[in-house]
């Protein structure tokens, strides 16, 4: 994994190699140990690193090239900065460029956790044994994924703006089914610790939903019914509803919130009042960035925590 | 097992990175495709020769490498109006996307194991071959059985997928100015709101050795141009876009004139002002004639993925899903009509999922899936084989990335054409009360791919034998088996099209696969629709 003074040399170095007046760079490093799982026994796993640079280049009337690369020789970094200035050079202007940020001021995220970073099979196989463990227990068949990332993130451009940021991610889910494949049960945890996640625990509830609906099935005919969405069911739509929020989309008539007949529905009350809906990049067990989008439409601001919707307005 | 002491060191990866005679880059190893021999480039050969030698001296029964080079190439524009204004703003954007590395897998013990690292160097493919060994033995810990390989050649050889010029060597501003021009007369009529297109190309360059002797360079290069229309009614507050998705293709530069992008700008343009005024469809039991370019998808979702091994032995269970089509159903199973023939197929020329050998090394070759409505193979790789008592892989192994563990994708997957006398227009001729669909929409389909739902891009409804006005707010809903036991009708092979899917996910970590649905114009009588 990258240092912070890695990264540093690095975005030093792809801007040192620039001619055009903008430059800007993101830099990654990751690390993921991975175990799959089916039938009650692990199939494929593996231990993974990748490393990226992206640059992007930017003339004075707004012209602007991309080039992404994960060769960090000092040659190939010179020519992939060539590249996005050759790509540049012959594009047309942006209008909607934004100027270069300068330095910014990061707020500090606590979601690195030191344990997970450095976590192999040795932590993670008691976990999915545990689920395999339940699985023949109750008669089941399993099949599952646990996970664990570290990663390092860095922003910077010729403009003296500099981030890097360390975190952790980690996962596990469950799908226990069955011998004759006509109930099944999931469970899944997610968190900045592996030490959050818990397999005894997965394999016990997604056995438990397998067998409830091994006992207890009936057609449902179509109709209006009332539904409870366990978080997980819940976190799948509000991923959905996320893509509506674009303040463009909704100005132009291109998303839920366009108002019919022009404008948006900004500041209406759309939700009943139990409904608020925060981002929160400061919640140790989420793997949020200090800054928001990386450089895409001139981003890399601070992120901040945000109300998308407060008491269904 | 303690882990800090098995990452790349802090020298390693400072002298690996700092252009030192020991890294060896990228364009020194795949060269330019047109010098290619019938051999690997020597270099590979070499680097390859360290994992194979290494993962034998750590009591491996088996092993491969795969060293890749994938190269994207991302450029258009989007022509759209600024925030506030009816200024028209024209957007430009172009990407170049390199990655390079390798991954090494292992056999120990009966058990799997994989490793991979961008560092392309022979030291760290010795260091990773060791960190695949210790994936595999800690593995065997929880082994469900061993794992078994159906036989295969050794091959040595070097393919390069056919292409009259590489996309990669043409010019960016002449690929701007194209895309520029097709868009610009997209939204050359102000009642269009906004226009985008944009032409993506992706090379893939990839080495291959096994310890049984196989060693395999191949270079495959697809491309996909297409054009977007969208219209937005603010009063009623709906909008609709009109997609010209030109067939992806593993071609080259020359496929994209041949797409006829400044042509089919004006159509695309007038059809996103009639859809946006169309009527919405009437609810109710209506024929169906579905193009190539939206029913490669219900080939895709409905026959690709049920006739997929792994789903249906449940190794796909937690995350793509499984299969209606169990494994007691091979060989004699009614799936459709006695029209329906389906091939997997990795041979066909200009399918995405088109390669001579497979990410097991194993020649592909082209098989029946579905024999005049009959269910008869499996798509497998040489893992899976045996658990169907087959003696051979069907060549569909596939891994997306030098990052990736290879496995079970799916091949190109295409329907038969039907009789060379049948055409479009007899096929619509022969419908009472029916829709044409162009193009493919949203869609939802069962994790067991029975029951589905898909919508498409562009509806006209058919009366009395005749293509009428378009429609709106159209989808049909079946159940896989009711849907191609309806088909009663498929036009020749004259009318064979090859669209597809350049980013089909499946497996844990998620990968993509490239893969085309070849098909005719079908009529598939009496599937229900909403």
């Amino acid at each position: 994994m990258l240092s912070q003074q890695d990264t540093k040399n690095l975005i030093d170095k792809v801007v040192s190699y620039s001619k055009l007046p903008g430059c800007e760079v993101s830099v990654s490093s990751e690390e993921h140990v991975f175990i799959r799982f089916a039938n009650n026994g692990i199939t494929t796993s593996g231990y993974v690193l990748e490393q990226r640079v992206s640059i992007t280049s930017t003339t004075d009337d707004g012209r602007r090239g991309s080039s992404v690369a994960n060769e960090l020789t000092d040659s190939e970094i010179k020519q992939s900065v060539e590249e996005a200035e050759q790509l540049a050079s012959i594009s047309r202007p942006d209008p909607e460029r934004v100027p270069a940020l300068g330095p910014q001021h990061y707020p500090e995220l606590h979601n690195y956790d030191a344990f997970t970073g450095m976590a192999r099979g040795d932590a993670m196989i008691p976990r999915v044994k545990a689920i395999i463990d339940s699985a023949r227990k109750n008669q089941l068949i399993s099949a599952g994924f646990i996970e664990r990332s570290a990663l390092t993130v860095a922003v910077g451009n010729k403009a003296g703006l500099f981030g890097y940021h360390q975190l952790t991610d980690s996962s596990l889910s469950n799908t226990m089914r069955n011998a004759g494949g006509t109930s099944s049960g999931w469970a899944s945890q997610t968190s900045v610790s592996l030490k959050d996640i818990d397999g005894e625990s997965a394999g016990r509830i997604s056995a438990e939903k397998c067998v409830r609906g091994s006992a207890g099935k009936r057609k449902l005919d179509p109709g209006k019914y009332t539904v409870i969405l366990e978080p997980s069911g819940v976190s799948d739509l509000i991923g959905f509803l996320n893509f509506g929020f674009g303040a463009r989309q909704a100005e132009q008539g291109l998303s839920f919130l366009s108002k019919q007949g022009g404008g948006t529905l900004l500041g209406e009350k759309l939700f009943p009042e139990f409904i608020t809906l925060r981002t929160d990049p400061f919640d140790p067990k989420l793997p949020a960035l200090p800054w928001a989008g990386g450089f895409g439409g001139g981003g890399a601001l601070p992120n901040d925590k945000i109300t998308w919707i407060e008491n269904g307005w | 097992m303690s882990t800090t002491n098995r990452s790349p060191t802090r020298r390693s990866f400072v002298r690996a990175t700092a252009g030192g005679a020991a890294v060896l880059l990228a364009n020194d190893m795949f060269g330019n495709p047109a010098q290619a021999n019938a051999k690997p480039n020597p270099k590979l050969v070499a680097l390859g020769a360290v994992a194979l030698t290494e993962a034998k001296k750590q009591g491996a029964s088996y092993a491969d490498v795969r060293i890749g080079r994938y190269r994207n190439q991302l450029s258009g524009y989007r022509l759209s109006p600024e925030r506030g204004s009816n200024k028209t703003n024209e957007v430009p954007f172009v990407t170049n996307q390199h990655s390079f590395g390798f991954g090494v897998r292992v056999i120990v013990n009966g058990q799997w194991g994989f490793a991979a690292s961008p560092i392309v160097t022979a030291e760290e493919i010795a260091r990773i071959t060791r960190e695949a060994v210790i994936v595999a033995k800690a593995n065997a810990a929880l082994q469900a059985s061993p794992v078994l390989l159906a036989p295969t050649k050794a091959y040595v050889d070097r393919w390069v997928s056919p292409f009259e010029k590489d996309p990669f060597e043409v010019p960016v501003d002449e690929k701007l100015e194209l895309i520029h021009s097709a868009a610009a007369a997209i939204k050359k009529d102000p009642k269009v709101f906004a226009a985008n297109g944009v032409l993506i190309f992706r090379g893939e360059d990839k080495y291959f050795a096994s310890t049984e002797g196989s060693s395999i360079q191949q270079y495959n290069i697809q491309s996909a141009p297409r054009l977007a229309a969208t219209a937005v009614d603010m009063q009623r507050g709906i909008s609709r876009t009109r997609t010209y998705k030109v067939e992806p293709q593993s071609a080259g530069w020359e496929w994209v004139p041949k797409a006829n992008l400044g042509e089919n700008a004006p159509r695309i343009r007038a059809e996103v002002l009639e859809a946006l005024a169309a009527p919405p469809v009437t609810p109710g039991k209506k024929d169906l004639v579905l193009m190539p370019s939206h029913l490669w998808l219900t080939i895709h979702e409905s026959i690709g993925h049920s006739t997929e091994l792994d789903r249906a032995l449940g190794y796909e269970a937690n995350f793509a899903g499984t299969s209606f089509l169990t494994t007691d159903k091979m060989g004699h199973f009614g799936f459709g009509s006695e029209l329906v023939n389906i091939f997997g197929d990795r041979t066909n020329r200009g399918g995405l999922a088109t390669v001579k050998y497979d990410d097991d090394g194993v020649l592909t070759t082209k098989f029946p899936i579905i024999e005049k409505g009959t269910f008869k193979h499996y798509q497998t790789i040489r893992d899976q084989a045996h658990l169907i008592a087959e003696n051979e892989s069907r060549g569909c192994c596939y891994a997306d990335s030098w990052s990736s563990v290879p496995f079970q994708r799916m091949p190109n997957v295409w329907l038969a054409p039907g009789p060379p006398n049948v055409t479009p227009q007899d096929l619509i001729s022969g419908v009472d009360d029916g829709i044409l669909i162009e193009g493919d929409g949203s869609f939802s389909i069962d994790q067991q791919r029975y029951n589905f739902q898909f919508g498409g891009d562009a509806f006209w409804e058919i009366k009395g034998g005749k293509k009428q006005g378009m429609l709106s707010r159209v989808a049909y809903q079946s159940k896989t088996t009711d849907f191609w036991h309806a088909c009663d009708g498929i036009s020749g092979a004259s009318y064979w099209q090859q669209f597809g899917a350049p980013n089909d996910g499946k497996g844990e970590p998620e990968q993509i696969n490239a893969v085309s649905h070849g098909c005719s114009r079908p009529d598939s009588g009496r599937s229900m629709f909403c």
